[in-house]
C-alpha cells in the first residue's frame, strides 16, 4: 500500500482537458477513465507557498502562517522582508505525520521543505538555488549520489531565482524558446531524479512537485490556451506553441512512468495548487491608494526598478513617505493591503472600513477581506490586514503608474482558484467526475490511503467522493509538534506593539545587494 | 563555547557553503574575510548562511539586527570577525 502524489503547479482543466482532446496528453485521457477527476479548489489567495502548504498540512493559511513567499520582519530600524521557509509552517505536514507513523517519505521540489524535516525516506526541497541545493537535500550524502545520475545537472534541476523572476515581469522578444526549454529541462531533471528514487530507495508516500506547467502558463498563456491563441498565428506563434505542446507531451510521459513504477496497488494523485486562466487588466493599488490620499511616494520610491518582482532582492528604502502613508501594497503575489494605524484601535477600523468601501467601487476589485475573514485561525495575525480578489483572480501590481486601472496589450496567465485533483487506486471510483474539493482535502486523503488515522482539528477532511471505503487498519498518527523557533523566533516576537513599527516604517523589499 | 569556537564553527559552516562555487578567492576563510567582496555572496546566500548557523547553533538569530543599517538600508558587506561577535554576542544573551 503506497500512494503517490504529483504536483501540477498551476494546473488547469482549461488547459489539459483541450490537449487530452488533441492527443498531447494520452496518459493523463486514460487515468482519467481509471478513477475519479475534479476541482480542487485553492486557498483564499491562490498562490502557490500558501496553497502548497495547505495541501501538506491539511490547514487553511490563517493557521499554517504561510500567505506570501516573504514575510516582513521587524529591525530596529525598518522591516526586514524575509522569505518564508520550512520553519514558518506551524502545523504538522504530510511529512512529519507519515514519517512519525513509521513509513517511509520522499518529497522533491515541494515549496516550503527548507530547511529539510529529518523524515524516514528523502527530501530533495524545492526553491532552493543550485549553490545551495547540496546541504539542502536530506539525508546528507544524497546530493552526492544523484550528482552521479547520467545527465544531472544542479543548475538546470535547482531554482535560478533570476530566471524564474521572469515569471511575474515580461519577456522580451526572442526569450520565449529559452523560457520554454528551461522548463523542458528542468522538468526532465527532476524526473530523473524521481524515477531513480522510486526505485533505489521506494517510500509509502512519495510526492513530487513539477512547476514548469505555472511557469508556462504565466509567460506563454496566448501560446497555450486556445481561446487566446490567434486566428492568424504567425510562424514563430505557432512554433512556440508547438514547443509548449512538446512540454506538456513530455509531462505525460513522466506521469505515465510514475504511474507504473509505483505500480498497481498504489494509490496515485495528480493535484494542482491553483488552477489558471487570462488576465486582461492590471489594478496598480498603490496609486489607487495614492490618488485616493493613503499613500504617498517618496521621489525614488515611485521609479524603484523592478518593483513589481516577487524576488526583488534590491534596496528598496524609502518607498514610501511615512509621514503621508497609512495604506500600501507590499507585494504582488499577497493581494494585500498593510495599514499603519495599530489592529485593535478606532483609527485602524475606521481606515479599514473606508477602504472597503472604497475598494468596492473599484471595477476590477470582487471582494476586499479583513484577514479575519480571509484567514481565520491562531495567525491570522500574521496576514494582510485585507486581501483583494480581483475578478479575474490576477495579482495587483504595486509599482507606480499613470492610473489605477490599465489594459494589457495582450493576455497573461494568472492565477484562478480552481486547480485539479485526479485519483486513482485502490477504493477509488473509475471514470467518475466529482465535485470540486478543497486542496485541504487532500492530506487526510493521502494519511488514509496509506492506512492512517486522520487526526482530528483539520481544515480538510476526506473527500467521500473519492475514498468512502475501507476501515482504517494501521498504525495511529499521533500529534507531531512542529519543531520549536528558538530564542530569536521574530514571528513570536511580532507583537502589536512591533506590529505598529513595523508598518509605520516598512519600507524595503529586498536582501543584501 | 567562546569567541574562538564560535569563530570556528562559522569557519566551518562557510567553508563548506562555499566548498563547491567557483570563486577567485584563494586564501583561507578567516575573520578579515568578506562575505561579499571574498566570497561572491548574494542576498539568498546570506538567507542559507544565517539557516546554517541557526541549525548549527540550535536557535534562531535576529540577522536584520546585523544587516540593516539605522537609516533602514542594509550593510553593503560583512565581515566574518563582525558576524563571529554577532553570533557569540547573541549566544552569550546580549539582545539581538
Amino acid at each position: 500500500m503506497s500512494t503517490v502524489v504529483i504536483g501540477l503547479d498551476g494546473a488547469t482543466h482549461a488547459v489539459l482537458d483541450p490537449l487530452m482532446d488533441v492527443g498531447v496528453m494520452p496518459f493523463l485521457r486514460s487515468f482519467c477513465s481509471a478513477g475519479v477527476r475534479g476541482d480542487l479548489l485553492s486557498t483564499t489567495n491562490p498562490l502557490t507557498p500558501p496553497a502548497w502548504t495547505t495541501l501538506a498540512t491539511g490547514c487553511h493559511p490563517g493557521r499554517h502562517g504561510i500567505f506570501d513567499f516573504v514575510r516582513p520582519e521587524q529591525a530596529a530600524y525598518g522591516i526586514y522582508v524575509k522569505l518564508n521557509d520550512s520553519r514558518d509552517v506551524r502545523c504538522p505536514t504530510l511529512w512529519d505525520q507519515v514519517s512519525a507513523a513509521g513509513l517511509r517519505v520522499g518529497a522533491l521540489n515541494y515549496p516550503l521543505t527548507s530547511p529539510a524535516p529529518r523524515v524516514q525516506g528523502y527530501v530533495v526541497p524545492g526553491f532552493v538555488s543550485a549553490r545551495h541545493l547540496r546541504r539542502a537535500v536530506h539525508p546528507p550524502g544524497l546530493y552526492d549520489q544523484l550528482a552521479e545520475l547520467p545527465e544531472f545537472h544542479t543548475h538546470h534541476l535547482a531554482w535560478d531565482f533570476d530566471t524564474e523572476q521572469k515569471a511575474v515581469q515580461p519577456l522580451d522578444p526572442g526569450e520565449h524558446e529559452g523560457w520554454i526549454r528551461h522548463h523542458i529541462e528542468r522538468e526532465r531533471q527532476w524526473f530523473t531524479v524521481l524515477d531513480h528514487l522510486m526505485q533505489a530507495q521506494p517510500c509509502d508516500l512519495t510526492a513530487v512537485v513539477f512547476d514548469g506547467v505555472d511557469k508556462l502558463q504565466h509567460l506563454a498563456w496566448p501560446l497555450i490556451d486556445l481561446d487566446s491563441f490567434p486566428e492568424s498565428a504567425t510562424d514563430e506563434q505557432e512554433r512556440l506553441r508547438a514547443l509548449c505542446l512538446d512540454y506538456f507531451r513530455r509531462l505525460d510521459s513522466y506521469l505515465e512512468r510514475i504511474f507504473e513504477r509505483a505500480g498497481p496497488e498504489a494509490t496515485t494523485l495528480i493535484v494542482s495548487d491553483h488552477g489558471f486562466g487570462p488576465s486582461h487588466d492590471v489594478f496598480h493599488l498603490n496609486v489607487w491608494l495614492r490618488d485616493a490620499g493613503y499613500l504617498r511616494w517618496t521621489d525614488d520610491g515611485s521609479t524603484a526598478e523592478g518593483a513589481d518582482a516577487m524576488f526583488a532582492t534590491r534596496h528598496r528604502t524609502q518607498l514610501f513617505d511615512w509621514g503621508h502613508t497609512t495604506a500600501y501594497g507590499l507585494t504582488p503575489s499577497s493581494n494585500g493591503i498593510y495599514l499603519t494605524a495599530r489592529p485593535g484601535t478606532a483609527a485602524y477600523d475606521r481606515l479599514r472600513d473606508e477602504l472597503i468601501e472604497g475598494l468596492s467601487g473599484v471595477p476590477l476589485v470582487e471582494a476586499v477581506m479583513t484577514r479575519e475573514e480571509a484567514y481565520p485561525g491562531d495567525q491570522a495575525h500574521l496576514a494582510p490586514d485585507l486581501t483583494l480578489r480581483l475578478r479575474d483572480q490576477g495579482f495587483v501590481s504595486v509599482i507606480d503608474a499613470g492610473a489605477p486601472l490599465r489594459r494589457r496589450p495582450e493576455p497573461r496567465g494568472m492565477h484562478r482558484s480552481e486547480g485539479v485533483v485526479f485519483a486513482a487506486g485502490p477504493g477509488i471510483p473509475a471514470g467518475r467526475c466529482i465535485d470540486a474539493c478543497s486542496i485541504a482535502d487532500i492530506f487526510p486523503l493521502v494519511l488514509h490511503s496509506l492506512g492512517l488515522e486522520i487526526p482530528a482539528g483539520l481544515d480538510g477532511r476526506l473527500p467521500v467522493q473519492i475514498r468512502a471505503d475501507a476501515p482504517l487498519t494501521g498504525p495511529a498518527v499521533g500529534p507531531v509538534a512542529r519543531p520549536g523557533n528558538g530564542d530569536g523566533d521574530a514571528d513570536a516576537d511580532l507583537t502589536a506593539d512591533e506590529e505598529e513599527a513595523v508598518f509605520a516604517q516598512l519600507r524595503l523589499l529586498g536582501y543584501m545587494e | 563555547m567562546n569567541q574562538e569556537q564560535v569563530q570556528s564553527d562559522v569557519v566551518k559552516i562557510l567553508d563548506d557553503i562555499t566548498y563547491d562555487w567557483d570563486l577567485d578567492f584563494d586564501g583561507g576563510i578567516a575573520a578579515g574575510t568578506w562575505l561579499v567582496a571574498d566570497l561572491d555572496f548574494g542576498s539568498l546566500d546570506v538567507v542559507e548562511l544565517f539557516v546554517a548557523l541557526e541549525d548549527h547553533f540550535g536557535r534562531r538569530f535576529p540577522a536584520q539586527t546585523l544587516l540593516m543599517t539605522e537609516d533602514g538600508n542594509y550593510i553593503e558587506d560583512l565581515q566574518v570577525s563582525a558576524l563571529v561577535a554577532f553570533v557569540y554576542g547573541i549566544l552569550e544573551g546580549e539582545p539581538g
